[in-house]
């Protein structure tokens, strides 16, 4: 039996259009563009690093602003299906509730990897004329924030599937914030703490999203070389987690009543 | 499959303390169109919603051509309209159509053929390109009968379809809903307008409080000598005085 994509299509271009046309997307974005402008000023009135500076401000405000667009995007997008009604029209339609999750998931990727083309294409543009040494280290770095916020989008879109909005974004950025310090917190468990901590910590270590396995920005800052094998077990340890994370947000929409 | 559109056999749904809908039957017979009315609150939209499977009923059997919701064959030969729609607002008319017609796998120059159909059908030719923001109500509850159309449905279930409608409107719909009818398709409607229901309904289906207070043919129902409006206002009071 030949496997059918167009139903994912379908719900990802439509997700991917009705986000693109939100005008408070454009203003987002502007914003975004003109604080990573601003890493150029800072840039230039550095005392001798002005390219360390701007590729570590000018990076960090690109990741930073692409992981709030997007969980803001990712948790308004799936409340005004599911409290707007839309899904009124989906569902009786011969499409399946996961088709419709990875769709939507699928859509919203189309949207990120949009974002992260304006924000970090305009940034790579403005490098050309500054230091065009960093410019293979910075598209790098955008490649390992795809597959970071892409995670994001998917824990956001879990979230956003059981409950409110604002809850659901604050939700996504408490285990974002925890998600970069677990390795930080399990050193400082295993120095400071007694072995109950310890055991909890390990727990939390394995099962909550370790987003420092994408950071590779300090390594592209100091030119050190990433092992290949290492770069292999993010994108593996990525996709995994992404999909367990889809996966529980079409166990939650099969069993929503809508 | 089997030949009979739908049959609902001693449905109930819960929410909480409110027993939403309790032990509702009937069926629905090709080429029929059946009414379902009763006052705010009464279970209308619940049951079509249970049918449509958007939510599950407690108890019960509902069968959709001798199968269930959950068959993609089934949902491919039902058309919905639901109450006060709402779509991807920053769609266009044409483009939900299209969009639709997509998620029922037509091919490119179906969905194309049936849209422009569709669009001239409902009255919207000078509106199908514009964002469905910019809609009114009455222009989104047409434009939300031609997505329930797009796949040329044997089984329809409109949900309060002339709400929002102003006369003409009203006269309008009826007559596509008539014209489906004459295609051989089944329709389930619900409304608050008596008048509207008796004049096009096949069989009527009167429920209160999730109660089925009475199921028949128009004639079976009304007397000569009586509306429809007589006969619902006194079997709700009826209801209301248990």
């Amino acid at each position: 039996m030949r496997f059918d994509f167009s139903p994912y299509l379908v719900i990802a271009r439509s997700t991917f259009r009705e986000i693109i046309r939100e005008r408070l997307l454009y203003g987002i974005l502007l914003v975004a563009t003109l604080v990573t402008a601003s890493s150029f000023f800072m840039a230039t009135i550095s005392f001798d690093q002005s390219s360390r500076v701007l590729e570590n401000v000018g990076l960090a405000s690109i990741q930073l602003f692409t992981v709030f667009i997007m969980i803001f995007v990712t948790t308004n997008s799936v409340y005004k299906d599911l409290e707007r009604r839309v899904l009124y029209l989906l569902f009786p339609k011969p499409i399946s509730r996961s088709e419709y999750v990875i769709g939507k998931y699928f859509g919203l990727l189309m949207v990120l990897a949009t974002t992260l083309l304006i924000l970090g294409g305009m940034y790579i543009l403005a490098l050309i004329g500054f230091d065009r040494t960093i410019i293979t280290p910075v598209f790098s770095v955008l490649c390992y924030t795809f597959l970071e916020v892409g995670l994001v989008i998917g824990i956001a879109q879990l979230f956003a599937s059981f409950t409110a909005p604002l809850n659901a974004s604050l939700y996504t950025i408490g285990l974002y914030i925890i998600g970069h310090a677990l390795p930080t917190l399990k050193q400082f468990a295993e120095r400071n703490s007694g072995a109950a901590t310890q055991h909890l910590l390990d727990v939390c270590y394995y099962i909550l999203p370790n987003f420092e396995k994408f950071d590779f920005k300090p390594a592209a800052l100091y030119r050190l070389p990433v092992p290949g094998q290492q770069v292999f077990w993010a994108i593996f340890y990525g996709v995994i987690y992404i999909c367990v994370v889809v996966y529980l947000t079409i166990l939650v929409m099969r069993k929503r009543e809508v | 499959m089997s030949s009979i559109p739908l049959s609902v056999e001693d449905v109930h749904k819960q929410f909480g303390p409110v027993k939403a809908v309790r032990g509702i039957s009937f069926e629905v017979k090709s080429g029929e169109v059946m009414g379902i009315i009763g006052p705010n609150g009464a279970g209308k939209t619940t049951t079509i919603k249970m049918i449509l499977g958007l939510l599950q009923p407690d108890k019960g059997k509902i069968s959709l051509f001798g199968s269930t919701i959950a068959d993609e064959a089934v949902r491919q030969r039902i058309g919905y309209m639901p109450e006060s729609p709402t779509f991807y607002n920053h769609l266009t008319g044409r483009e939900i159509l299209t969009f639709v017609g997509e998620l029922f796998r037509l091919d490119k120059k179906e969905i194309k053929k049936r849209s422009n159909e569709l669009i001239e059908l409902v009255g919207l030719n000078k509106a199908a390109d514009r964002p469905l923001r910019e809609y009114s109500k009455g222009m989104l509850q047409r434009i939300d009968l031609a997505q329930a159309l797009i796949n040329e449905p044997d089984l329809l279930f409109l949900d309060e379809p002339m709400d929002g409608l102003d006369p003409i409107g009203r006269i309008r719909m009826k007559e596509i809903i008539l014209s489906i009818k004459e295609r051989g398709a089944s329709i389930v409607f619900n409304s608050h307008i008596l008048s509207d229901v008796e004049a096009i309904s096949d069989r009527i289906l009167v429920i209160d409080q999730g109660k089925m207070l009475k199921y028949g043919t128009v004639k079976q129902l009304v007397p000569a000598n009586k509306t429809l409006e007589d006969v619902f206002i006194s079997l709700v009071e009826a209801n209301d005085a248990l």
